[in-house]
């Protein structure tokens, strides 16, 4: 497959072809297994990192719900525009840790520090700085992670896991089970006997 | 009391003293040389297992496959229940093979473990941030375990707990714990033999998806820093739990393009990483709503610092990234580092 033709498989996942290249492209992916099974791959990568993908939809029902989904046509969508370089052969780090961390998303950690029996006096001494630990938890934002935001902090973490290893300390990320996706911190804390304050300036 | 009395009774208490301090020290020593084992055996060793991942109720079960030999280090996980999922470690070289309905292969090398890699030449010195200490014995996959705990000095930090095989210092538990001393997430071994010979056919992935998109994990380049060089770090915080320092400065560019400082502080043990953007137009402004989320142990604070986005990362509690950012100021041309 030639790379413009991946270029365009690539904009129609992104919502950024215009409608009757659209409409063009899905003719030719009727007929065409191999276009066929480069947009379904892309498609479900997208859906896999942003989270989306809830069925097993046949294909022509997933175009069509492709299609759908993309209005208005040909306006450029930037908030997906970071999938375009899986046309070629990198993609950016960030994406990648969305995959990687995205395994296992289903299960938000909540409440289970209650049920846990905590040892007194593990900590042996109280610091000037434990006051953040003594105020209440301040909700800073309910809303949603964008994906914007979610790529931003992916990279991050990213540039933070290398950091560490590359400086000889300590990393340790359970890539293999996921590390659950983004929750805000207020969500994995509530229940637990600790409590933090945040964005409080 | 006469005075040759209260002389007997004042040298004998510092003999005391000094003895208790010796003692500890040593207590200290013999801990990092188990750590030290500890971390040889993880790499060195030959061995095969199962192993449990427990967090917050949810359970995964892993097979992991470790060879060590002239030809370097190979090792194979991959997952016993929920979607399949392998990872292929060879030297440095790292493949992650994603099933399902989402196949997926990445190219990279990750700097992540599953088994946790201590910076052993960081722990055969006394931590600030720790106290580390024998905690007993205890049996796991039917071999006897030394215990040994790590537990932090504040609330700023997580603390490890440890159980290493008796004749190699294998490590077969490794617990997180938050500063109650309650497990935040456990890795057990269910089964293991060690010292086993490995064939290359049990390092071969059984996950084969010819058809999976395959991509590439991009390397960001993050070297050591210099003492100069951190001295050119534009920001700080003006204050840090006792133990963390500076560690390293970069600067990269965010995925939407934008400059950033980062900066990177460490214990020996634990460390988090400050990122700090410009954000002084009106829409990037607009764009920052602080917040603080969580993947696991790591958590994640951003807020506005001075017209300009801060994001605190690390494996720390939340409190500790929450601080950092509210401490953080920019440093005055001519001031110090830390």
């Amino acid at each position: 497959m030639t790379e413009g033709n991946r270029e365009k498989i690539s904009c129609l996942v992104d919502g950024e072809l215009e409608r009757s290249g659209c409409d063009f492209l899905v003719r030719r992916m009727a007929s065409d297994e191999e276009l066929t099974r480069h947009w379904r791959s892309y498609h479900v990568i997208r859906a896999c990192m942003q989270r989306e993908f809830s069925g097993n939809l046949g294909l022509a029902e997933r175009v069509a719900a492709c299609i759908d989904e993309e209005s208005p046509l040909g306006a450029p969508n930037p908030s997906r525009a970071w999938l375009r370089p899986l046309a070629g052969a990198a993609i950016a780090a960030s994406v990648a840790v969305v995959a990687l961390i995205g395994m296992n998303s289903s299960v938000l950690e909540q409440n289970q520090a209650q049920r846990l029996v905590s040892e007194p006096g593990f900590v042996s001494q109280s610091n000037p700085l434990d006051r953040p630990f003594n105020q209440p938890l301040v909700p800073v934002s309910l809303s949603e992670t964008s994906p914007a935001d979610r790529q931003r902090i992916n990279s991050y973490l990213l540039r933070h896991t290398q950091a560490a290893g590359g400086a000889g300390f300590t990393s340790y990320v359970p890539i293999v089970v996921g590390a659950g996706r983004l929750v805000p911190a207020e969500d994995q804390q509530q229940g637990s006997a600790q409590s933090t304050v945040a964005g409080e300036r | 009391m006469s005075a040759r009395t209260r002389w007997s009774a004042g040298l004998f208490g510092v003999t005391l003293a000094m003895l208790s301090c010796s003692a500890i020290a040593r207590n200290q020593d013999e801990v990092g040389e188990w750590l030290d084992r500890m971390a040889r055996a993880v790499d060195m060793l030959n061995y095969r297992g199962t192993l449990v991942h427990m967090r917050n109720g949810q359970v995964d079960t892993l097979r992991i496959i470790h060879r060590a030999d002239a030809d370097g280090i190979r090792e194979r996980i991959y997952s016993l229940d929920g979607q399949p999922r392998e990872i292929l470690r060879n030297g440095n070289e790292v493949r992650t093979l994603i099933e399902g309905d989402q196949p997926l292969i990445v190219q990279g090398g990750i700097g992540a473990r599953l088994l946790p890699h201590l910076p052993v030449s960081q722990l055969s010195s006394p931590i600030l941030g720790y106290r580390m200490r024998f905690a007993g014995t205890d049996r796991v996959a039917g071999m006897m375990t030394r215990v040994i705990e790590i537990r932090p000095r504040d609330q700023f930090r997580y603390g490890h707990r440890f159980w290493l095989e008796e004749q190699t210092g294998m490590l077969l538990r490794s617990a997180l714990l938050d500063h109650a001393g309650r497990h935040i997430q456990k890795l057990t071994f269910v089964d293991v033999e060690l010292g086993v010979p490995i064939s290359d056919s049990e390092l071969d992935p059984t996950i084969t998806r010819s058809d999976a998109p395959e991509a590439t994990l991009s390397e960001q380049s993050v070297s050591p820093t210099s003492t100069t060089e951190l001295r050119q770090a534009s920001w700080r915080p003006a204050r840090l739990p006792d133990g963390f320092r500076l560690a390293s400065v970069g600067k990269g560019d965010s995925p939407d393009g934008k400059a950033f400082e980062h900066l990177l502080f460490s214990d020996g043990l634990t460390s988090f990483s400050v990122y700090v953007e410009d954000a002084r137009s009106a829409e990037q402004s607009r764009d920052v709503s602080e917040r603080l989320e969580a993947m696991g142990p790591v958590h994640v604070y951003t807020g506005m610092v001075d017209q300009h986005r801060v994001t605190v990362v690390g494996e720390v509690p939340p409190a500790t990234v929450a601080l950092i950012a509210q401490q953080l100021e920019r440093k005055s041309s001519g001031s110090s580092s830390d």
